[in-house]
């Protein structure tokens, strides 16, 4: 279903939550609300399934307003941080409740229940309680049931981060999975980067109770809009300079850039550092940190800037080394330096 | 705006509840006051409370009062704080003892004035097991707990109930602390004495206190223990009080109500007087929450 | 290890002085002649069972009004306990410091005179004399203690199975009926109870607002307390706690039942 958000605002206990939210979403798009916590990203999932009202704004889905409708008419399903499965039904009770909700009978709720539980790998699992099962079961029971419900329009409220790192990656392919399969529209609510990048067409970033850029993956890491959302993917390191006939001026390196003269900030990404033994940057190893499968080397260019960057295995190098590297800034991404930061 | 509007909803018995329990306090106080135009006094006076304050029966009734509930409260807190202490550290604060503790809570004062007779009278099981220890020779020479000026009785009785009030009341706060902060102390190298007296103890007051609340009010505005177990003269307040109300002659109703009205609004000071002590109290302990 | 074997005696002392008053009841009701010094009854009798069964009294009505009036008194306690209760816990309102006072008040007023101040309120609303009358008080008189218990649970739940079931298509009673009230039944069982025994063991108030028409056990068992006859006085009073221990264990049955229900899942 097609989601339009126009300009919602939200405020909750007398504080502003979210200020002028707009959002669009094509029917069965995967989209990814990335941001760090308490920037406002539950309280939008709450608001679009109408648990909390909102001081202005506008929510339609299929064109349909739904501003008006309480929750258990929305068919908007939020699958919640900390699963909210009820503590005194079966598993299948739990997955056939939006349907016993919706007046199916016994049987049929029943049959569709267990179809349910295998399409998340737990085949035989109906008549298990819910404190009998593990964290990740759990998170797939409710999954299911979400499911059951038929939603117009899924949400997921950081369903991963409860979950052990290993059993993370295997609940993400069965979500991506599910998606293909179901293809409803689905919001996955969520503060880790790398999640978001990877698993949605879309990403929206949300600072401050408001969208500070939405694109695709690549847009928003390659192209960020503002430092900010530059800074909150990391390992950037930003360098300020000047554009002065055509050309981008700082103490390090001097780039072509066809904008306006003046004061800038260039946002350099760990990658665009190549080593090469003939390369004409000189950087000083200043700190080795291994981390298993890579190693985090903090580099001191001449003039005292720091960078970071990951070597893959356990880099030889030591505090002191000298490294060579060439600098590859490709479409350089450049902002308008901000003054106070 | 929607969901003020069903909290008030859902608000409305309690408001209605409260504003009856309001409109009683306003009844007596009014009748009080002398305005009760049912028997064509309309016309506000403070005489009565004058009458009733100057009466020397009415001194005596409200020190018998005031003796039997600050005793009482005050054993009742010392006493409840150390079953609660032994519930939390012997049983774990769960189990058999617990529902056997809170039996007395739930037995009627009527019932427990009863108690009192059976085994605190002159002839009472008390003063027979103290001939068979060879302590006394004749029923007479057993303390005169019942009927006295003294109220030994009365407070013995208040105590076997509210004891176990206090016990049970602090008894949730006081298990989570132990097995929290009160374990964190042990494990800095307190004794558990130490660390009862020092970290479970302050934590647990606010209950504590709450619970001598509580009781105390209950205890000064009580009426079966008295009227049971207690003297013809002096009477407690509250029995000295219902006795005026029952007086055949209507116009002495204004009297009986003037005392109500000083039970009433002794309550009242002593209540707020409470919030106003403890709540310094807490933020010297930098418990208050 | 020292200090525990004092606490321990400690409460071997509670434990004595609340079985021992219990043993002393039994005693004296079956007593037919227990005169001083003799720590046990010299002669047996159930004349005072007869007395409890046929006499003067007639107890199965007695018993009847008593438990009604506490089943009634329970139902509506605890049903204004869980409104309150979701108002406070689960709605966002200013002045809620002001609901706690309300919620408190017949605690803070004295028994005397909350049961004479509401005996004239209700003169006038024509319900003084009458069993609804009662009924009203003892709910009013039970309701601070159903608000404490069910805020506590209900504040503890919170909303947020009810929201899940809700964005799953459950409307607001349906969600509360579904899953709510299974999670807080513990919590409404205690209140029943409390509230049951509270309005069983009313005297005054039954007295002031009743009348002398509205009669209840715990009514008619003062004077034979107050009477010289010790036996009787204890065959009542064993029937009356008799029963309400009944009821109590009842719900404490229940409340376990429950539990373990519960803890299965």
């Amino acid at each position: 279903m097609k989601l339009e958000i126009e300009n919602l605002s939200v405020a909750l206990e007398g504080r502003d939550i979210l200020r002028g939210v707009s959002l669009r979403m094509e029917e069965g798009e995967f989209l990814s609300l990335l941001g760090p916590s308490g920037c406002g990203k539950t309280t939008l999932l709450k608001t679009v399934a109408g648990i909390i009202a909102p001081r202005s704004g506008g929510i339609r889905l299929d064109g349909e307003d739904l501003t008006g409708l309480p929750p258990h008419k929305r068919g908007v399903v939020i699958l919640f941080q900390d699963i909210r499965l009820f503590p005194h039904m079966t598993a299948a009770e739990n997955v056939s409740f939006p349907l016993r909700m919706q007046g199916a009978g016994r049987r049929e709720r029943l049959e569709r229940a267990e179809e349910l539980l295998s399409r998340v790998r737990l085949p035989g699992y109906g008549s298990r309680r819910v404190g009998s099962l593990s964290g990740g079961e759990r998170q797939r029971v409710a999954l299911a049931r979400a499911l059951a419900a038929k939603p117009r329009l899924l949400l997921l409220d950081e369903p991963f981060s409860a979950l052990d790192e290993n059993l993370r990656e295997d609940m993400r392919a069965l979500v991506l999975s599910l998606h293909r399969e179901f293809h409803m529209t689905t919001v996955l609510v969520t503060h880790d980067r790398e999640e978001a990048l990877s698993m949605s067409g879309r990403v929206a970033l949300l600072f401050d109770g408001a969208v500070e850029q939405c694109g695709t993956p690549r847009e928003v890491y390659l192209h960020p809009a503002t430092r900010r959302a530059a800074d909150y993917f990391g390992g950037c390191t930003c360098l300020d300079g000047e554009v002065r006939g055509g050309l981008f001026h700082c103490s390090l390196v001097t780039l072509p850039a066809s904008l306006p003269e003046g004061r800038y900030t260039l946002c350099l990404r760990e990658q665009m550092w190549r080593p090469a033994g003939n390369g004409p940057y000189a950087l000083t190893v200043k700190e080795v940190r291994f981390r298993g499968p890579e190693t985090m080397v903090a580099l001191a260019a001449e003039d005292g800037t720091l960078f970071h960057k990951r070597f893959p295995g356990p880099a030889p190098f030591q505090a002191g080394d000298v490294l060579r590297f060439h600098l590859d800034v490709g479409d350089p991404v450049l902002f308008p330096r901000e003054e106070g930061l | 705006m929607r969901k003020k509007r069903t909290a008030c909803l859902l608000l409305l018995p309690l408001f209605a509840a409260a504003a009856l329990s309001l409109l009683a306090c306003g009844s007596v106080l009014a009748q009080s006051l002398g305005v009760i135009p049912a028997f064509g006094l309309e016309e506000p006076t403070l005489d009565y409370y004058r009458d009733a304050l100057t009466s020397p029966a009415f001194h005596s009734a409200l020190l018998v009062s005031l003796r039997v509930a600050l005793l009482s409260a005050l054993a009742a807190a010392l006493l409840g704080t150390v079953l609660c202490a032994a519930l939390v550290r012997v049983c774990r604060a769960r189990g058999a003892m617990v529902s056997l503790i809170r039996l007395p809570i739930l037995v009627p004062h009527t019932v427990t004035a009863l108690f009192a007779i059976l085994l605190l009278s002159q002839t009472g099981l008390v003063s027979r097991c103290a001939w068979a220890l060879g302590l006394i020779d004749d029923p007479g020479q057993f303390p005169q707990l019942l009927f006295t000026p003294g109220c030994g009785g009365t407070i013995l009785a208040y105590l076997w109930k509210e004891v176990p009030f206090v016990a049970y009341f602090t008894l949730a706060l006081m298990a989570g602390v132990s097995a929290t902060l009160g374990e964190a102390a042990e494990n800095l190298g307190a004794s558990p004495l130490r660390s009862f007296l020092t970290v479970t103890l302050p934590l647990s007051l606010p209950a504590v206190s709450q619970a001598f609340l509580i009781i105390f009010l209950f205890a000064f505005g009580g009426y079966e223990l008295p009227l049971l177990l207690g003297a013809t003269v002096p009477k407690a307040l509250p029995v000295y009080a219902h006795l005026a109300y029952m007086h055949p002659d209507l116009r002495q109703r204004p009297a009986a109500m003037a005392l109500y009205g000083v039970i009433l609004l002794l309550s009242a000071a002593m209540a707020a007087l409470y919030g106003l002590l403890t709540r310094r109290l807490l933020r010297k302990i930098g418990g208050g929450r | 290890m020292r200090r525990n074997v004092l606490l321990r005696l400690f409460l071997a002392a509670a434990v004595l002085c609340i079985l021992l008053p219990a043993a002393v009841l039994v005693l004296w009701s079956a007593a037919a002649r227990w005169s001083w010094p003799s720590l046990l009854p010299e002669r047996w009798s159930a004349r005072t069972v007869r007395e409890l069964l046929f006499g003067s009294q007639d107890l199965w009505r007695l018993l009847g009004s008593s438990m009604s009036l506490g089943s009634g008194a329970a139902g509506l306690s605890t049903l204004i306990g869980l409104l309150t209760a979701r108002a406070v816990s689960l709605y966002d309102f200013p002045g809620k410091g002001l609901v706690r006072f309300a919620g408190l008040l017949p605690l803070l007023i004295p028994g005397t005179v909350f049961a004479t101040g509401i005996h004239l309120v209700l003169l006038r609303l024509g319900l003084a004399d009458t069993a609804a009358g009662v009924l009203l008080v003892h709910v009013m008189t039970a309701l601070p203690y159903s608000i404490a218990i069910l805020t506590d649970v209900t504040a503890a739940l919170g909303g947020a199975l009810e929201e899940q079931a809700a964005v799953l298509g459950a409307g607001p009673v349906r969600a509360f009926f579904a899953v709510s009230l299974p999670e807080l039944m513990p919590g409404v069982l205690s209140s029943l109870s409390m509230a049951f025994i509270l309005s069983y063991s009313q005297y005054f108030t039954t007295l002031i607002v009743g009348g002398g028409r509205v009669k209840t056990l715990a009514l008619v068992m003062v004077p034979y307390i107050q009477g010289g006859d010790r036996s009787l006085a204890s065959v009542y009073a064993l029937a009356f706690t008799g029963s309400a221990l009944l009821v109590s264990a009842l719900f404490e049955a229940l409340i376990r039942h429950w539990q373990k229900r519960g803890d299965r899942l």
